[in-house]
């Protein structure tokens, strides 16, 4: 290198957008919400926000819909969680016994996961439909009319059949990762395993389910996450108010109402971002299990 | 009695895929046929698919070309697009530079990208609107790529430079000992080795932005930006009609079917690198 001429260090260069942009969407906006979450701030009419030590989170304590809503979020997330992994797993194991036409049925069970939440969320209210939908007059069909009823109007049905949507639309993304799981395990395990005359059952048991252990590890926070994030599905089959009474707010659409309130009229920027941040908390810590088990690469935390 | 029991676990095992496979699929059937049914008819039979004589795309017509859903469409894909360049792109440079070049801090800034991953762009929404009202970005589609982007590039800069890291080196470096300047090999032998990564990239990052309703609910106020995800929002529903206008039931199936079809068509045409992409994405990296 010629003397005097300036090295550019390009892998910085290169580097740089993905940090700035994403620092600009993550990181300082992190420490924003952690601010404001300590000020008072109506965003119509003040112009700046005033400090106010921990009122919000004394709040937290006498707002029945945040409990409600955080108490939402955990059973939602839990829930949903739990019947995901549990059918794609059923579904993955059931698929990799070598079914005829299972890349079909591959095709069939994954494709719910590309669609539109917010789309899916309206349909599903339809599925619901007293008066039109599937569900009801399925229910009719074989005798049990009694339970034909609007499971959204009512508080404690409501938040069961929005998870009952969820657990429909994302079994599929749980199927094809275990799927992928499973294919990875060498073939002449399984080989050895029904030479020695263990059942089906056996194998999945007690060889193909510990080898693939840290797939479902990270399978599992990976959809805590995201389903702790829940936004789409129960802002539009609640309309946006939580409804019935309030008893279907997660904490992503209670920050939302809080904010915004329904008519797009900026409310309380202070408590509302105190209400993303404990979500942030929440997601933040189960991320930390998450990229425990991550492998990206050799990398390791 | 051997053969029975055998007989009995297929039906069992069929029976059971193709009553999931049912419900996975019916709902979607279900929407598109009854999006093309006269008003009446879907009182009247919700189920039955629609004979010659209670066919109609007036629910169709009126949702692309009166209510705006054809602008809906559009705005849906210039957002989309614009947001999986923006990640493929700048994941595809750091991604590079982080498994190839030596870079000083080279595992604090890994450190950095790690720890993004565990920050939701979910719960960090008001600041970002308090940040893009400052910038005069609220109301434009630029407002709401750049949390998108943003939101996914620490996971995909991990994996796109993962992939690097388990390419061999040989080649760029003979190209260097050849005299090509680092553009040129980056043009020139980088692309063309990423292009399996970036399409993985492309199909995670794509649907994402698509199917994003928080950020256009944040960002925009002006009707004539909404993409499909919030279009549709004009259709949510509680659980009875009764006090529904005339025609809402066959627009509003309309509107779902229409903001429901492009995805059918991206799902048909890349539907194995969908399945294969999501796979690798997700757990390996």
């Amino acid at each position: 290198m010629p003397r005097g001429t300036l090295r550019i260090p390009i892998g910085y260069l290169m580097v740089i957008p993905a940090i700035v942009w994403a620092g600009f969407t993550l990181i300082f906006p992190g420490f924003l919400t952690l601010f404001l979450s300590f000020t008072r701030w109506r965003g119509y009419g003040e112009i700046l926000p005033t400090f106010s030590g921990l009122e919000n989170y004394y709040r937290f304590g006498w707002d029945p819909v945040f409990i409600r809503a955080s108490v939402n979020t955990l059973l939602y997330s839990g829930i949903v969680t739990a019947g995901q992994v549990l059918l794609g797993l059923i579904l993955a194991a059931l698929l990799h016994t070598q079914v005829r036409g299972w890349k079909i049925f591959r095709s069939i069970f994954f494709f719910p996961v590309l669609l539109t939440s917010a789309v899916t969320a309206v349909l599903w209210s339809y599925i619901y439909n007293p008066i039109i939908g599937l569900l009801p007059n399925f229910l009719r069909t074989i005798g049990l009319g009694s339970l034909a009823f609007g499971y959204l109007g009512r508080p404690e049905t409501a938040l069961f059949a929005m998870m009952l949507k969820d657990i429909w639309q994302g079994s599929g993304f749980a199927m094809i990762i275990l799927l992928a799981a499973f294919t990875s395990v060498p073939e002449a395990i399984y080989d050895s395993a029904r030479i020695d005359g263990a059942s089906p059952f056996q194998t999945f048991r007690r060889i193909s389910l510990p080898l693939i252990r840290n797939v479902v590890a990270v399978l599992i926070a990976l959809q805590i996450m995201g389903n702790l994030k829940v936004f789409d599905t129960i802002w539009v089959m609640t309309g946006g108010t939580g409804g019935p009474g309030s008893s279907t707010f997660s904490l992503a659409t209670y920050a939302y109402y809080i904010v915004f309130g329904l008519s797009g009229v900026t409310l309380e920027f202070g408590y509302g971002s105190a209400i993303a941040l404990v979500l942030l908390v929440v997601v933040f810590i189960v991320s930390l299990v998450y990229l425990r088990y991550i492998r990206l690469g050799e990398l390791k935390l | 009695m051997v053969r029975v029991k055998n007989v009995l676990k297929k039906v069992v095992l069929y029976g059971f895929l193709l009553t999931w496979g049912f419900i996975a699929l019916y709902p979607v059937v279900w929407m598109f046929y009854t999006s093309v049914k006269l008003e009446e008819s879907i009182y009247v039979g919700p189920f039955s698919p629609p004979g010659l004589g209670d066919l109609t795309v007036s629910g169709w017509a009126k949702i692309m070309f009166k209510f705006g859903g054809l602008q809906a469409f559009f705005n849906s894909l210039i957002i989309a697009v614009g947001a999986t360049v923006c990640v493929m792109t700048i994941t595809l440079l750091a991604g590079y530079a982080l498994a190839r070049y030596e870079i000083r801090g080279h595992s604090y800034l890994l450190a950095i990208l790690l720890g993004m991953i565990a920050i939701p762009l979910q719960a960090n929404w008001i600041p970002i609107y308090l940040q893009l009202q400052a910038l005069g970005l609220l109301n434009t589609h630029l407002g709401i790529i750049i949390p998108l982007v943003g939101g996914m590039l620490p996971f995909l800069t991990l994996v796109v430079r993962a992939y690097f890291r388990s390419f061999p080196k040989e080649v760029e470096e003979a190209a260097r000992l050849d005299g090509a300047s680092e553009l040129r090999i980056f043009l020139s032998i980088v692309v063309p080795i990423a292009r399996p990564i970036l399409a993985v990239v492309a199909i995670l990052a794509f649907p994402g932005a698509w199917n994003d309703l928080l950020f256009p609910m944040v960002v925009l106020t002006d009707p004539s930006m909404k993409p499909l995800p919030k279009f549709v929002l004009a259709f949510r529903t509680s659980t009875s009609f009764t006090q529904e206008a005339e025609g809402i039931l066959s627009l509003t199936f309309a509107g779902m079917a229409f903001s429901t079809l492009p995805l059918v068509i991206f799902y048909l045409l890349f539907q194995r690198y969908i399945i294969r992409g999501i796979a690798i994405g997700a757990v390996k990296g």
